[in-house]
């Protein structure tokens, strides 16, 4: 009986087109007993493969194809645990003793310095041996043989045959079987596994042409034209090697030599010895000790325990000598499911009183757990950045390692590659790619709706484009860096998990994701940069400044009505977690009045609530019990069924948190504490949602026992499985439903503080600048332009008298954008304007300026500070000062080198020039926003809308007149889009939500509208919408009918205009229609989803 | 072996191999066998596995 000993998986990236599950399963299906997985220089798929295989009843060897320095591979397997941890040590010298970290190599002699408890094969037709024996002949061959028997022993290193009807290898593996016989040597034969099927060929083709970055035409030379390489049935190897039965009875043989090394099993990773220091003091603290005693866990906490130390000390240090270090803020804030902990929250990790918000312990510690909890801890930015560096220091390098993430292929993703691959035009592919929708039903279909493309499907090159495209879904395609997950070990990581270098400077990844870690179940730690935390860090720090104390933000009030009436309006903009789109609908119909409330808005609009069907039934029950109250009557909320009742009361009788759906089950369906920890486990996994639905058959049968009728508990099921989609553990909604709290808390209090932090701590949340300042001006915030003499390097509270922007407000409250906001600025040159400022004076005028300005601040950069007012302070036109800027400083690409140039043009600056005195016209408004979006990406200065407000189509209604008007009327509404979403659970409806001067206008488009109208609502930057008013307990939506691009009359109609011919930087629009022509060219991105 | 005007004896089979290409165009699949004749002269044949014709390498 043949075992196959070689094969590699899609983690063989670019080299293998199945994933480790469906080589596992084939494998079981073909009756095979064991089967190696070999990819090349990692173990990325080793950990997921041997829990398929587990599970399956087949016995999986791990191994890796090693490349040497010269480019030949070599085969090797773990037979011991020993031999592992070699493998682990001789990849990680693969990857990170090389310069360039794409192109892991390792020196035989490693190898032969470090083999114990491996077995080593001689490799593919690019094998060590194969590979002498036909460039250095037969006699350079046998040296290398002889030499690899004496290093390794003949018991250990096998010459290896391949034999996949490829031409040329019956006389290869002839000439190695005399070769092995001539030494002493055993012959194993291999098959070379590339992928599961033979179908799967087409697909590895294309992955070899993408590799390669050519096409399959181009591909000729480095494709194998073959499709064999799949994997085969014993019965058929066991004919291709009939003239040497040895070569296949020797692979049984090692197959049962690795049974003494089971990934599953034998890895090695161990916990540190458990505390001394444990503390008695309640019954939850009780029941936790005694739970993590049970499991095992102490030395765990302790490593958080040390860590968060650690973390208090370097949060210390990254805030010394600022004033917020007076504000008892914490290093960083537990989230997820470890916020239920009594124990985390005596250590700190967490912030939130497990037993006064009432969180369910069981979905991060229980009974049964298979693997070990999860701590995520979020920090500010600056504070993770050095707390990463200062746990390899505290640990040491060879413990310490990132966990790395495999991203998988997108459709935008698969369209190019896979199109570049066929050879088609690459028009057609990028149009493709950009208008097609993730959420699809398949690419063919796609295809077929895309305007000039009805019937491509069928054509050739598409077809196989839309077939392969689906294959290739769900496939890695290369090694990433896992958010914030880190791993710690006792032992060197570096015997357990290869090791190899991360994108980013200084870090090192190891070769396996999340779900591997887990499996392994290795001590992981989020640690999370959370932009909101970096947000409140600067903003207590700017207020600290301002009043000379920090808000000590543990101790205001968590109930103040004016916080909570902003919330219940939806004036929620720049808020932490509660700022969407969906959430402002729901907050205006749920009306939040506590922190547990907002606990419930950061989890309801999340994939498994919609899925499950919670969020309409809850906004409906909490609009009945406020009535209820209102009336002084009780309220019930219906259930499912009476045993439901204490699981989802406190949610009005829906599903909201994860930590629901076990107690539902365990209430339902009296699931064991065992079962609850597999669906707990199921529920966070890659493919949950067919992991989840295995539990059917359990549940049905113990609802059945207690006396469930059958179609509730199908009912309920179906809201279980729900949460195989994301959703919010109670304790993390707490923590992250607290931050919200703070966030709207400062917001109202120092509004300008807030604002300034948010611009500073961008990309964060939900809108983009140009949003996010107009939200700021209708909330008494004035944004001001950088300038020369005003501006920081990024965003400052300005506390510059200025004329109030509302009635009673304004003056003290405005932000001043910073000089490292302008465009073609960097952070290095505006802190050198700003520190030349504060060390010699203010700049005089623009000659002044342009003299004393670093070097490297180029031309284009000082004029792009100019088109948005930065010089406005010299007493100048903004033309004038250009046309000054033009008379100092030659065009960039006249001067030659420019270090020179600046310097000799420096030395006519003090001499007046003769043209210095030319007076020009000043920017008219229209080119001032245009300036500000070519240069900020938005505009301070007002709403594009603004200045068209004459030419807009007649019937346009602003959004602030929206609500005046009748439920159904039909409406026009035109914008800027500010987000386009398709969300899955949507079932094909797309949101808009459109910005005109008065605020947002949320537009919803049903499917056939969407593909009415597909490629205006995708691509316009202005939309004009026609459609119905939909006025629902306080939402306001407008259902699109019609949509089209934003029109405004049309060129001819309106004389002078002329951009095109402008040469200027900007153009300078004379009509309505130009100007929006131009800011369709400069219009912020929206932010889209799906 | 037959050719036009000349039939010789298979001596034996040397190797076969198979190829699998073009799939995206005009898909070419044929499996190859090298033959020895009477009195030592070699050929490669293919079967085009699509149409199941047998021709002679030139």
């Amino acid at each position: 009986m043949y075992t196959e000993l070689h094969c590699h998986s899609a983690f063989s990236f670019l080299d293998g087109a199945s994933l480790p599950e469906q080589l596992a399963l084939t494998a079981s299906q073909l009756g095979l007993s064991a089967l190696a997985l070999t990819d090349h220089n990692g173990l990325y798929g080793a950990m997921a493969f041997a829990q398929a295989a587990k599970q399956l009843g087949l016995q999986a060897i791990t191994g890796a194809e090693l490349t040497l320095l010269d480019g030949s591979h070599v085969t090797l397997l773990a037979e011991t645990p020993e031999g592992y941890a070699n493998l682990c040590r001789l990849i990680t010298e693969a990857h990170l003793g090389r310069e360039d970290r794409r192109d892991p190599r390792l020196d035989f002699a490693s190898l032969e310095a470090r083999h114990a408890g491996l077995i080593v094969m001689s490799g593919c037709r690019e094998g060590l041996l194969p590979t002498v024996l036909q460039t250095h002949g037969r006699q350079a061959a046998r040296r290398l043989a002889e030499r690899c028997k004496a290093a390794f022993g003949p018991e250990n290193f096998f010459v290896e045959l391949q034999r996949n009807y490829v031409r040329g290898d019956l006389p290869l593996t002839r000439a190695l079987i005399d070769l092995a016989a001539d030494v002493g040597l055993s012959v194993v034969a291999s098959g070379n596994v590339h992928y599961h099927k033979r179908e799967r060929h087409r697909l590895h083709d294309v992955l070899v042409a993408i590799r390669h970055r050519t096409t399959l035409d181009g591909s000729h030379h480095v494709r194998r034209a073959y499709s064999e390489f799949f994997l085969r049935p014993p019965q058929e190897v066991e004919m291709l090697f009939g003239d040497c039965r040895d070569a296949v009875a020797n692979t049984n043989a090692l197959a049962e030599r690795c049974r003494s090394f089971d990934l599953t099993r034998d890895l090695g990773y161990r916990y540190l010895a458990g505390s001394e220091h444990h503390v008695l003091a309640v019954r939850r603290l009780d029941e936790e000790l005694r739970l993590i005693e049970h499991h095992g866990l102490s030395g765990f906490f302790l490593v958080y325990n040390d860590l968060f130390d650690l973390a208090r000390e370097v949060g210390a240090d990254v805030r010394r000598g600022s004033r917020r270090a007076r504000g008892n803020l914490l290093p960083g804030r537990g989230r997820g499911s470890s916020v239920s902990s009594i124990v985390c929250y005596l250590l700190g990790l967490s912030h939130i009183d497990p037993i006064a918000n009432g969180l369910f312990l069981g979905r991060f510690l229980n009974e049964s757990l298979a693997s070990v909890p999860d701590i995520d801890l979020d920090f500010p930015r600056e504070i993770r950045e050095e707390l990463i560096r200062r746990v390899y220091k505290r640990y040491g390098d060879e413990h310490v390692g990132l966990v790395c993430s495999f991203p998988t292929y997108r459709l935008r993703s698969t369209v190019r590659e896979i199109g570049k691959a066929l050879d088609l035009p690459p028009g057609e592919i990028e149009q493709v790619a950009k208008l097609s929708d993730s959420r699809t039903d398949g690419l063919s279909d796609e295809i077929e709706r895309l305007p000039g493309f009805a019937g491509r499907r069928n054509a050739p090159l598409w077809k196989e484009l839309c077939e392969l495209a689906e294959e290739i879904a769900g496939l890695p395609r290369h090694v990433s860096q896992h958010v914030g997950g880190m791993i710690i070990s006792s032992r060197p990581l570096v015997e357990i998990v290869p090791l190899e270098r991360a994108a980013m400077e200084d870090r090192v990844v190891c070769q396996w994701d999340k779900d591997s870690c887990d499996d392994a179940r290795f001590i992981k730690i989020d640690f999370l940069a959370l932009g909101m935390l970096s947000l409140v860090e600067e903003c207590v720090e700017l207020v600290a400044e301002r009043e000379g104390a920090p808000p000590d933000l543990s101790r205001i009030d968590f109930k103040d009505p004016a916080v909570y009436d902003r919330i219940c309006r939806g004036d929620t903009v720049g808020l932490f977690q509660i700022e969407s789109r969906a959430q402002i609908q729901m907050l205006r119909r749920t009306r939040p009045r506590n922190l547990e409330d907002l606990a419930v808005e950061v989890a309801i609009v999340r994939p498994g609530p919609i899925v499950g069907g919670a969020v309409n039934p809850y906004v409906r029950r909490r609009e009945d019990q406020r009535r209820a109250r209102e009336a002084g009557r009780p309220y019930k909320p219906p259930l499912d069924h009476p045993l439901l009742e204490s699981a989802l009361a406190e949610t009005l009788g829906v599903i909201l948190y994860q930590d629901q759906v076990l107690q539902v089950c365990q209430a339902l369906a009296g699931f064991t504490a065992g079962q609850a920890e597999a669906l707990r486990r199921a529920m966070s996994r890659r493919r949950s949602r067919e992991l989840m639905a295995g539990f059917w058959e359990e549940f049905r049968d113990g609802a059945a026992a207690r006396g469930v009728p059958p179609a509730t508990a199908e009912r309920v099921f179906t809201q279980v499985i729900a949460f195989s989609e994301f959703g919010f553990p109670k304790s993390h909604a707490a923590a992250f439903g607290l931050l919200a709290y703070q966030s709207a808390w400062l917001r109202h209090y120092h509004p300008a503080e807030y604002y300034c932090a948010l611009f500073n701590n961008q990309p964060m949340g939900f809108y983009s600048l140009d949003a996010l300042g107009r939200d700021a001006k209708r909330n008494g915030v004035e944004i001001r332009l950088p300038d020369v003499n005003e501006s920081d390097v990024w965003c400052t509270v300005d506390l510059t008298p200025f004329p109030p922007l509302l009635a009673g407000e304004g003056g003290r409250n405005a932000v001043r954008v910073g000089l490292g906001f302008v465009r073609d600025w960097s952070e290095e040159t505006a802190t050198a304007v700003v520190l030349e400022r504060e060390r010699n004076g203010r700049y005089r005028s623009i000659g002044d300026f342009v003299r004393r300005a670093p070097p490297n601040l180029k031309r284009t950069a000082i004029e792009h500070l100019v088109w948005v007012g930065g010089c406005d302070g010299f007493g100048l036109t903004r033309r004038e000062l250009l046309w000054q800027v033009g008379l100092w400083l030659p065009p960039e690409n006249g001067r030659g080198s420019g270090g020179d140039a600046r310097v000799r043009r420096q030395l006519e600056l003090s001499l007046d020039h003769p043209y210095e005195g030319l007076r020009f016209g000043d920017l008219v408004p229209a080119e001032r926003m245009l300036a500000e979006y070519g240069v900020l990406g938005f505009a301070p200065s007002g709403h594009p809308l603004s200045l068209l407000r004459a030419s807009l189509p007649a019937g346009v209604v602003q959004s602030d007149a929206l609500p005046k008007l009748e439920h159904g009327v039909r409406v026009e509404v035109a914008g800027l889009v500010v987000a386009r979403q398709r969300p899955e659970t949507a079932k094909g409806f797309v949101f808009v939500l459109l910005d005109d001067v008065a605020g947002m206008v949320n537009v919803i488009v049903r499917p056939d509208v969407y593909d009415r109208y597909r490629a205006t609502i995708r691509g316009e930057p202005l939309l004009w919408i026609a459609g119905k008013l939909a006025k629902d307990d306080g939402t306001v939506n407008v259902i699109a009918e019609e949509a089209q691009g934003l029109k405004v009359g049309t060129r001819n109609a309106e004389r002078g205009t002329n951009s095109e011919s402008d040469s200027s930087a900007f153009p300078l629009p004379h009509s309505a229609f130009a100007f929006l022509k131009s800011m369709r060219r400069v219009a912020p991105d929206s932010k889209d989803w799906g | 072996m037959r050719e036009p005007g000349n039939v010789k004896r298979v001596e034996s089979l040397g190797e076969n191999w198979r190829m699998d290409d073009e799939w995206w165009r005009q898909p070419i699949v044929r499996r190859y066998v090298e033959v020895v004749l009477e009195g030592g002269g070699r050929v490669v044949l293919f079967e085009d596995l699509i149409t199941g014709e047998w021709f002679v390498q030139t």
